[in-house]
């Protein structure tokens, strides 16, 4: 991994045009600023990851006989977590 | 942001019959799509198929297989979120819909992935990582919406 050193305020490209700057940094915290192109997702890591493990999972189970795919159904919690 | 909830609740959450609900019959998308950034964690393939899959009783169902067009094997079940929560509004955000050319509701569809839990008697919805495509294209992507509080497992209980 390359590890560069940064001060708040200074910025560092990823390519052409994605630029990572410290905003602010306080004590183990740092605060990033990113500029990319309107195409590209930026997501913090843990939630990506929670996503692609999600995704894992599903594909790990795609019987599309399962006898869970039709009948009746109950959500057993409120959609927000 | 853009809050999209094209089927506005209405919907029991108590208890809900899905088969033959005309509001909730399969996704209006091509039969092939593309997800140019392929599925995180699944493969990178570019290239999907999407196929609703029929309930017992021979009608389309709410769920739909998505499976590479190069490996059939693999494969996500997907359902239509509102299906099951009549109260899903996800932010989705405006960058990522301009980038699939999407500028109305209209022309998104929107598909949740479903994990199944045979032991357990449920399924699970992402309903963190939705799949949007561009109805008229077929151009998509799974957006994931970090700053929002939905459940990445969803639960949805079966009776048997």
């Amino acid at each position: 991994m390359l590890v560069l050193s940064r001060r708040v305020g200074e910025s560092v490209m990823i390519g052409s045009n994605v630029r990572v700057t410290v905003v602010e940094a306080r004590g183990d915290q740092i605060r990033l600023g990113i500029d990319a192109p309107r195409s590209i997702a930026v997501h913090r890591e843990e939630v990506f990851r929670q996503v692609q493990d999600a995704n894992a999972a599903a594909a790990a189970t795609t019987d599309r006989n399962s006898p869970l795919l039709s009948g009746r159904r109950r959500p057993s919690q409120e959609p927000r977590r | 942001m853009t809050a999209i909830n094209p089927l506005s609740p209405a919907m029991d959450h108590n208890e809900v019959t899905v088969e033959n609900d005309p509001r909730v019959l399969g996704p209006e998308v091509p039969a092939e799509v593309q997800l140019p950034e392929g599925i995180p964690g699944l493969s990178d393939a570019t290239v999907w198929t999407i196929g609703v899959l029929e309930a017992s009783s021979g009608e389309p169902s709410v769920f739909s297989l998505l499976a590479s067009a190069d490996d059939p094997d693999v494969s996500l079940i997907v359902a239509d979120p509102w299906a099951f929560f009549g109260d899903y509004s996800p932010d989705l955000p405006d960058n990522e819909l301009e980038a699939l050319g999407i500028s109305s509701v209209d022309e998104a569809v929107i598909m949740c992935p479903v994990t199944l839990d045979a032991d357990e008697g449920c399924f699970y919805l992402n309903l963190l990582g939705p799949f949007v495509f561009h109805t008229g294209t077929g151009l998509g992507r799974q957006m994931v919406l970090g700053d929002q509080e939905w459940p990445v497992r969803a639960r949805v209980d079966v009776q048997r």
